[in-house]
């Protein structure tokens, strides 16, 4: 590479995406038809764009076109959502109370029981708010419905799930 | 409908009607923001899961947004930050290169003959592992501009940014992924 390279280098971005005046333009075209290191360059710029872009539109067929709503099989299951303090609160005073109400026994839920409920609850939780924001338009009515069935079928023993029930029914 | 919902929806509205309502907002940009999350390297569930926390984000209502300009790029802005705590934990761009080929000369076979370059494996590797890679100030304006079509200002506006900045970080953004593409090829 040239000393003046590094100038040229600069202006290859915009060279390559069309945004230098005509005559910023025809500089670099001029210094291009003689320096193979910034040919090269250019072609770099080009390819790894257009790679790029194989890259993200492959990502994007990935995501499915619903409204708002994860498809069946794709509920969060990693983190637990904002919703599950909410819901953390709940299932522990459910236990809270079925404890002084049952006194301990022998089969005490294990802490992995616990979580799982948790994340059951944050999960159903997190389905019916989409749900009740779909709600508002008609045009989703028939999702928002099968939203509220998914809801009442898949976390049977949750909140949401017999607030889900009632829309349902 | 939840009552509750309704009532609060209502009161909402009766409240602060010069306000732009959120949810019709965020409904109408939802193709938009998913492209953006798909475009930061998100694999299809956490796509769904930032749309979700987005919506709820939108549903609450942010303070002092006026207009659907302004509320719009609220979103964007609120959808970016999501993805990019994903990016900082290393878990966009995760999708096997082989994969993603295979999926390609799919969809080739079934509507058009290849007439297309020949994409080579190893260099779509090399774009996927340093999109990766990519600063967190970089890998947003690449994507709002390459993939979403928006101009170094409207970019600017989104980020916080000026206009010169976006162009600059574009610039840096580009080098890199050029360069790194470049290297390798010179590689034995
Ligand atoms: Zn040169």
């Amino acid at each position: 590479m040239k000393e003046s390279c590094d100038n040229f280098a600069e202006m290859l971005v915009d060279y390559a995406d069309g945004g230098l005046s005509p005559e910023q333009s025809t500089k670099v075209a001029d210094h291009l038809s003689e320096c193979e290191d910034c040919r090269a360059l250019l072609n770099g710029l080009q390819k790894s764009l257009e790679l790029a872009q194989v890259i993200w539109e492959d990502n994007l067929s990935q995501t499915t076109e619903t409204i708002g709503i994860p498809a069946p099989g794709r509920i969060r299951r990693r983190s637990w959502p904002r919703y599950a303090a909410a819901a953390i609160l709940i299932v522990s005073a459910i236990s809270i109370t079925s404890r002084i109400i049952n006194k301990p026994a022998k089969d005490e839920p294990t802490f992995a029981e616990i979580e799982r409920k948790i994340t059951e609850a944050g999960n159903a939780a997190r389905l019916l708010a989409a749900a009740d924001l779909l709600g508002a338009y008609s045009e989703a009515e028939t999702i928002v419905k099968q939203q509220y069935r998914r809801i009442v079928e898949t976390y049977p023993d949750t909140s949401a799930a017999s607030k889900a029930k009632l829309q349902v029914e | 409908m939840n009552e509750d919902f309704a009532a609060r929806v209502d009161h909402t509205a009766g409240q602060r009607s010069s306000k732009p309502n959120m949810v019709d907002i965020f409904l109408a940009q939802q193709p938009r923001l998913r492209r953006i999350a798909a475009g930061m390297g998100l694999d299809a569930s956490d796509v769904e899961d930032v749309l979700q926390d987005v919506s709820i984000k939108a549903l609450k209502g942010p303070a002092n947004l006026q207009g659907k300009e302004q509320s719009t790029r609220w979103l964007i802005r609120v959808t970016l930050n999501r993805c990019l705590t994903e990016h900082r934990r290393r878990r966009t761009f995760k999708r096997h290169t082989g994969e993603i080929l295979k999926r390609r000369s799919q969809n080739d076979a079934a509507s058009k003959p290849t007439a297309e370059k020949v994409i080579q494996a190893e260099e779509l590797e090399i774009v996927r592992q340093n999109l990766q890679k990519l600063d967190d100030t970089l890998l947003p304006p690449l994507v709002l501009r390459y993939f979403c079509d928006l101009k170094s200002k409207q970019i600017g506006e989104v980020l916080d940014l000026e206009a010169s900045t976006v162009r600059s970080r574009l610039r840096d953004a580009r080098m890199i992924l050029a360069k790194k593409l470049q290297k390798r090829g010179l590689e034995p």
